[in-house]
Order: C-alpha cells, then sequence, then structure tokens
C-alpha cells in the first residue's frame, strides 16, 4: 500500500473512530466544534448518532400502552387498541410489536413530540373504518394507559405476574369534524 | 498482544496488517442472513409505517427533517408504489451481498435503501436498526466480497487484504460494551444488584421465564452485576488472545439468555453476529472446511444411515 493512501485510509479511521465517540464527547470548545462540523454531517446523513443506553442508566419503570377511543355522530364509541407487546405473540413483537412499542412509549407520549399525535389519531381513525364505513367519525380520543413497577422494596412483583393495574388518561383529543 | 515500540508502529501493525478475509466474509454472510429475515418481517409492515396512510405521515417527517439526509422517500409522494420499489430493490441486494455478488455496491445500495425505510419513520426505530445503519455503513469498506463469494469466483480476487475495515467494526463492538457499561455504572439500580428485576418485569419485554431463578432475589443480583462485568470484559479483555474464545462463548450465551427471557427483536442476533468478527481467518477456515467435510461425509451415506 503506498504511504498516500495509507495517509488517507487512517485520516478516515481517525474520523470514524470520532463517529462512534461523538455523542460521548460533546467537548464544545471551539477547535472540537470545528472538528465536529463534518461528524455531525455524516451522523446526521445515515443517523447514526449511537449512545447504546439501553436500560442505562436505569432500566425503566413504566409500562405502558396506547387505545383510541372514537364518538361517532350517532353518540356510539369504538376503541382501536394500538398493538401491545403484552398481548402479541412472539412473532408479532418482531414484526412490529416492538416498533409501535417504541413510537408510543418514547415518541407519542413525550411532551416534545406532541407534532406526532394528529397523525396517529388519524391512524386509528383509518384502522376503525374498515369496520365502520358507515359511521361518520367525531372525536378520537388518544389515551395513555400506564402502571409503574413499584420500587422493590415496596413490593416484589413476580416475573410474568398479570398484576398491572393501569390507569388511564387522555392525552389528546382529535376533532374530526 | 500487540508489540510496538511507538504508537505509530502499534497504529500501523493494528490497522495495515495483512490478513485472509475468511472471517469477515463469513460476518458478511452472517449479518446480511439475519438482515434477510428482519427484511422478511418488516414487508409486510408497508401499509403502517412506510406507505402513503401510515402511521406517521410523509408531510410529518418532511416537516421535522428538512436538512439533507439519506432518505430517498423525500424525492417522492410517499406512494405504495415507491414503497414496495424501493423493498424490492431493498431485497435483491441483500440477497447479492449475501452470495458475494457485485459486493461492495450491493452492499451500498442495502444501506441506502435500509436508510431510507428507517429515515421515513426515524420514531419507530431502536438500538437495532442503530446498529443495523452503523454496521452496514463499516462494511462497505471491508474486502468482505474476497472469500466465500460469487464474485471470488467469477474473477481473482486478492487472497491478502489490510486489516483496518474488519478493525473498526471490532472497535465498533467494543465501544457498544463499554459505553453501555459506563452508562449503567451511573445508575444505582445496577449497582445495587435490582437492575435485572426492573428490566426483566417491563411487561412489553416479557418472553420466557425461567421458573424460580426469576423470582429469586440472589439469582437478579448475580445476573445484574454479571451483565457489567461480562460487558465491560467483552469490551475490553476480548482484545486479548488468552480471553477471546472463551468470551465469545459467554457473550453468546449471554445473549441467548437475553433472547429467551426478554424480547428486543433483533438486538441480540446482530450482537452475536458481531462476536464473531473477532474470530481468526484461520478460525473460520478451519470451521468451515469441517462443516464441509461433514456434509461430505453425510451426503455419501444412505438416507436411512444420515437419520440414524
Amino acid at each position: 500500500m503506498s504511504r498516500y493512501k495509507k495517509i488517507i485510509i487512517s485520516f478516515f479511521i481517525f474520523f470514524n473512530l470520532l463517529c462512534m465517540l461523538r455523542v460521548h464527547l460533546p467537548l464544545e470548545t471551539k477547535l472540537f466544534s470545528a472538528i465536529y462540523k463534518p461528524v455531525d454531517f455524516y451522523l446526521s446523513f445515515f443517523s447514526i448518532y449511537q449512545d447504546w443506553m439501553m436500560f442505562a442508566k436505569n432500566p425503566s419503570r413504566s409500562n405502558s400502552f396506547l387505545t383510541a377511543d372514537v364518538e361517532f355522530v350517532d353518540g356510539t364509541f369504538q376503541t382501536f387498541q394500538f398493538p401491545s407487546s403484552s398481548s402479541l405473540t412472539y412473532g408479532e413483537k418482531y414484526k412490529y410489536g416492538e416498533r409501535f412499542r417504541k413510537i408510543i412509549s418514547e415518541s407519542v407520549f413525550m411532551p416534545n413530540k406532541k407534532f406526532l399525535l394528529k397523525d396517529v389519531a388519524r391512524f386509528a381513525l383509518r384502522k376503525l373504518k374498515t369496520s365502520h364505513s358507515n359511521k361518520i367519525p367525531k372525536k378520537v380520543y388518544l389515551k395513555k394507559h400506564f402502571f409503574l413497577t413499584p420500587l422493590i422494596t415496596d413490593e416484589f412483583i413476580p416475573h410474568q405476574s398479570t398484576k398491572y393495574n393501569y390507569q388511564v388518561t387522555t392525552i389528546y383529543t382529535h376533532e374530526v369534524i | 498482544m500487540y508489540q510496538g515500540s511507538s504508537c505509530l508502529q502499534f497504529f500501523n501493525h493494528f490497522f495495515f496488517e495483512e490478513k485472509t478475509t475468511e472471517n469477515i466474509s463469513f460476518f458478511r454472510i452472517f449479518w446480511m442472513s439475519i438482515l434477510f429475515i428482519h427484511y422478511l418481517f418488516d414487508i409486510s409492515n408497508i401499509a403502517d409505517f412506510y406507505g402513503p396512510h401510515a402511521l406517521v405521515s410523509l408531510s410529518t417527517v418532511k416537516e421535522q427533517f428538512p436538512f439533507f439526509h439519506a432518505n430517498l422517500f423525500h424525492l417522492s409522494n410517499g406512494s405504495y408504489e415507491f414503497a414496495f420499489g424501493i423493498a424490492l430493490i431493498y431485497g435483491i441486494s441483500i440477497i447479492t451481498s449475501l452470495f458475494g455478488l457485485y459486493t461492495r455496491i450491493s452492499i451500498v445500495t442495502v444501506l441506502i435503501c435500509m436508510t431510507s425505510f428507517h429515515q421515513r419513520n426515524i420514531w419507530l426505530l431502536s438500538s437495532s436498526e442503530v446498529l443495523m445503519r452503523t454496521i452496514t455503513l463499516l462494511l462497505i469498506f471491508t474486502p468482505c466480497g474476497n472469500s466465500y463469494s460469487l464474485d471470488s469466483v467469477i474473477s481473482f480476487k486478492k487472497r491478502k487484504w489490510p486489516v483496518w475495515g474488519t478493525r473498526l467494526i471490532q472497535l465498533q463492538v467494543s465501544v457498544i460494551y463499554l459505553w453501555t457499561a459506563w452508562h449503567k455504572l451511573k445508575g444505582d439500580t445496577w449497582v445495587d444488584g435490582t437492575a435485572v428485576y426492573y428490566a426483566t418485569r417491563l411487561e412489553s419485554f416479557t418472553n420466557n421465564t425461567i421458573p424460580y431463578l426469576m423470582d429469586s432475589q440472589a439469582f437478579l443480583k448475580m445476573a445484574t452485576w454479571g451483565t457489567l462485568i461480562l460487558e465491560i470484559s467483552l469490551g475490553s479483555l476480548i482484545w486479548f488472545s488468552e480471553f477471546r474464545k472463551s468470551l465469545i462463548f459467554l457473550g453468546i450465551i449471554f445473549h441467548l439468555g437475553i433472547e429467551y427471557v426478554m424480547t428486543i427483536p433483533f438486538f441480540e442476533w446482530y450482537m452475536i453476529a458481531l462476536l464473531c468478527v473477532f474470530l481468526t481467518p484461520e478460525e473460520i477456515r478451519g470451521t468451515v472446511n469441517k462443516a464441509l467435510r461433514i456434509l461430505k461425509a453425510l451426503s455419501q451415506k444412505p438416507f436411512l444411515e444420515k437419520v440414524s
């Protein structure tokens, strides 16, 4: 390998090492912000910011899922439950369960991602439309079902327990008409 | 393991030593096989996640990500034809990468299609998908099509190659284990030994149970601290030949254990594949030759004998 080729590859190696460490070394001095500029562009372009913080610092204690209650003009209601991993088979979890869990618990329920709520309500509406095409929808209520695992010192919950008492709150109301 | 009188010598030896390419080629096959299974699972989600009536509309995505990035969906109106078209190209390119046909261009195509699907609805994604993009991107820079590939059958491929591409993937694996352990050490539940208890009580992650053990506080504590010790070891000691094989074995058991008890789709399988990058070309060659000999021996015996 020629010397010049080696130098170019060495820069590329250094660049990749910076990409791996970027999230963990946010040293915002003038020099580093200049170095990080191309790194940030590269990471954003492929969306490869990596924090590797699964179950860190502490595993979450919150169990949650989402339902959408649709109110029709005739005064009746119908509920659409977004797929929740706890009621899915192993294959279904692999197929879409984890994806619904991720967007619902880590985005839809987050105050800084309220822009997703309208799309999510309309999605539920479309899903119910196939079985209730003769009814005119009026409102969609997105409801958060939430249960916090108690501290182990307060109560020990056996593995695969069914003792989850979910609380419900309405997080968004979508006016259809 | 690595001796050198100066940092430069060490760097030169570590990244530019020439080795045969069986290990990274084997990894290509392993990685692309998992990607293909993942793809087959995902293909039925096009209507819900990527089509014109998806959970998150394309207009919301465009509003939130107005900057230049790898997402072919930004060039379209998000129609079903477009989504299925990309899915078709994605599937074909995974297969050609798996068989090592036009390997580099195939992996580039895999990466572009994969990133497009991922960025079409980024809020759905977890660590598995970040890993998919990160490693597939690094794989482009390796000579992974030089062995066990159609490319190597069709045309002559250099037998030895500098290992820098493979080293980047190995370093990435170390970074994953070390950072995750570092962040966990900052949390009190990992230190007091209750983290595995809380993680396994998350209803949406539950898979199978292990009778008695999953309800034993002593076992849960051992599992918590064992996780930390193993993650730190996998990120550091795996570089030393004395520990490498046993750590790869323990790492595989560790990830299979998580897969049995919890559902974190595909992540554990991707990590198992990544541990195999630490096997040497000689070890891979030996294993493949052994497997071929067994297959050959089996194919020469009558059917009933094979079954018995």
